[in-house]
């Protein structure tokens, strides 16, 4: 059995889940937890604001469409401390926000659901492997 | 013999006798009187009424005679309908003109002819209402007059049947616009039907998005464990009994989709649960209210049939609730209430919102075609009248009730519909 363990890709990542949907996290937090990662869910943008006050969050995952605070509003002021912390929206496809627009606002990408979740863990890892390059260009 | 010369406005008077369509129709008792009359007036076996066409006379009405016409150049009518006045023959045998006329020589032996002319309201004479004797004779003044009079009557009863023809084509004119009127009116309320689901399409999209997500992952899940040689009856029973439950949350709303997209105009009525149809509308606009953080209270649901077109009262609950949803959208307290009152005959439903009411001098044109208060591109002001046109169909009531401190539109529906 061991030997044939996988490869945990997300290892020591932690990602949090903000969806209002429990059904929806907890799908989630099985999928990424299976290949390593910590998860912290959170009901609405404004619970999540809460995670990250009190959580070190690597990645964060977010719907658009929830009530109290939407995606869009969470992002805006998540960007304010946060400012390169990778956050992908995952939305149903038929939002009023478009990629283009969510990247304006500083989403890294857009997945629709029902998302693809090898395409997703490959684009969380590279926008990760992103972002240690940046920090280390400023002190070669 | 000489045949009658032909009128010099021969070509319109023809063009006008053919606009009463009457040439070759069957005998009516209108004309039939009118030649009887003629004919007892005159004290004569023979009275006719004779429409003289380009190349015969045609008899619509005949007293005395078989034939149903004769050759135009033989007719004394053609001669009568050149005159202002009556025709007068008073004895063939001594008038040059007919001697040898085969009418005159021959059956039906005409001696005596006295044709007044048919002249209608354009001025040309069409023909004549003759009366016919086998022996020489006169008429006196007074059968002169009454024999005009009747041609009057002929003339008017042939104008009587012009003004018919003329109603009915205008008539069918008529039926073929309210039929096209009615297949408008039921594109229209259609493409309001499916103004609302777009509306709501957003909404519905992640009302099934949502789920198939969950049911994706869970077989993922079941796929991996069966991979890793973790699967296990527990875990596995676990995972597809998640994928059941949420498949049931799809199902719902597409058979709410299903019933509240077809065109069902023409559908006959049928019993429906209130329950039932309730929890078919209530996918297709929960996510909206909760996205919006809009409380929807439906109030106890009475255990209920009644007679309705389901689709039909499912479009217009779905209305009320989306204009609902779209006036407290924006309030600070936002919450939604549907109520239900069952009479002996009837169920109400009222759909009461956060909102404090509507201004007078709108609520009046509420129900008015094309009205809206909503920003251009958001309504099509369609809603509430055809709402309340459907209501109407179904024999009840749809009102704005302005007694209340909130917003409240009510529907009352017969239980029953009577045949």
């Amino acid at each position: 059995m061991e030997d044939r363990a996988p490869i945990k890709k997300l290892s020591s990542i932690s990602i949090l889940v903000v969806d209002d949907e429990e059904g929806l996290r907890e799908v989630l937090r099985e999928e990424l937890e299976y290949e390593g990662a910590k998860i912290i869910e959170a009901e609405n943008g404004k619970a999540g604001l809460e995670k990250l006050k009190t959580n070190k969050i690597d990645v964060v995952i977010s719907d658009i469409r929830m009530p109290i605070l939407d995606g869009i509003s969470f992002l805006k002021t998540l960007r304010l401390d946060c400012p390169v912390t990778p956050l992908f929206f995952l939305c149903t496809g038929y939002s009023d926000t478009s990629v283009q627009q969510a990247k304006r606002l500083g989403a890294n990408d857009l997945f629709s659901k029902p998302y693809n979740i090898n395409a997703m863990i490959t684009r969380i890892l590279s926008d990760l492997e992103k972002n240690l390059n940046k920090k280390e260009i400023p002190s070669p | 013999m000489k045949s009658a010369p032909i009128p010099s406005n021969e070509m319109e008077r023809l063009q006008s006798l053919l606009t009463y369509q009457i040439l070759d129709t069957s005998p009516e008792i209108q004309y039939d009187d009118l030649t009887l009359l003629a004919s007892e007036i005159c004290n004569v076996p023979i009275a006719l009424v004779s429409l003289i066409d380009s190349e015969r006379q045609w008899f619509k009405s005949k007293q005395g005679l078989n034939a149903p016409q004769t050759p135009r150049g033989i007719s004394f009518c053609g001669h009568a309908i050149l005159q202002n006045d009556v025709f007068v023959i008073p004895d063939s045998s001594k008038d040059e003109r007919f001697v040898d006329n085969p009418l005159a020589v021959e059956a039906p032996h005409v001696r005596f002819y006295a044709g007044a002319p048919l002249v209608n309201s354009e001025g040309y004479s069409m023909g004549t209402l003759c009366v016919i004797d086998s022996q020489p004779r006169e008429l006196n003044p007074s059968q002169l007059k009454s024999l005009k009079a009747l041609a009057r009557q002929v003339v008017s009863q042939m104008e009587l049947r012009k003004s018919n023809l003329t109603l009915q084509s205008k008539l069918a004119e008529l039926q073929n616009l309210s039929i096209q009127l009615a297949n408008n009116q039921e594109l229209l309320v259609h493409a309001s039907k499916m103004t609302a689901l777009g509306e709501m399409a957003s909404g519905i999209a992640h009302e099934i998005n949502n789920p198939l997500t969950i049911i994706e992952a869970k077989a993922r899940k079941i796929l991996r464990l069966i991979r890793d040689n973790q699967f296990s009856s527990i875990q596995g029973n676990e995972s597809l009994e998640k994928i059941l439950t949420t498949s049931g949350r799809i199902a719902k709303i597409i058979r709410g989709l299903r019933t509240f997209s077809r065109n069902a105009e023409n559908d006959p009525f049928a019993l429906a649960e209130i329950k039932t149809l309730i929890e078919d509308i209530l996918p297709l606009c929960l996510e909206r209210f909760k996205l919006n953080g809009i409380k929807l209270v439906v109030g106890p649901i009475p255990e209920l049939s009644f007679e309705c077109r389901i689709t039909q009262i499912e479009q217009v609950l779905l209305n009320l609730l989306n204009n609902a949803h779209d006036a407290v959208e924006d309030l600070e307290d936002k919450w939604i209430q549907v109520d239900f009152l069952v009479t002996q005959d009837s169920l109400q439903v009222s759909v009461i919102d956060s909102g404090l009411g509507i201004l007078s001098e709108i609520a009046q044109k509420l129900m008015q075609p094309f009205f809206t208060t909503k920003e251009i591109g958001k309504g099509t002001g369609l809603g509430l009248s055809i709402s309340k046109g459907i209501i109407e169909g179904h024999h009840g009531r749809l009102w704005y009730d302005s007694s209340r401190k909130n917003t409240c539109f009510v529907i009352a529906l017969p239980i029953r519909q009577s045949k």
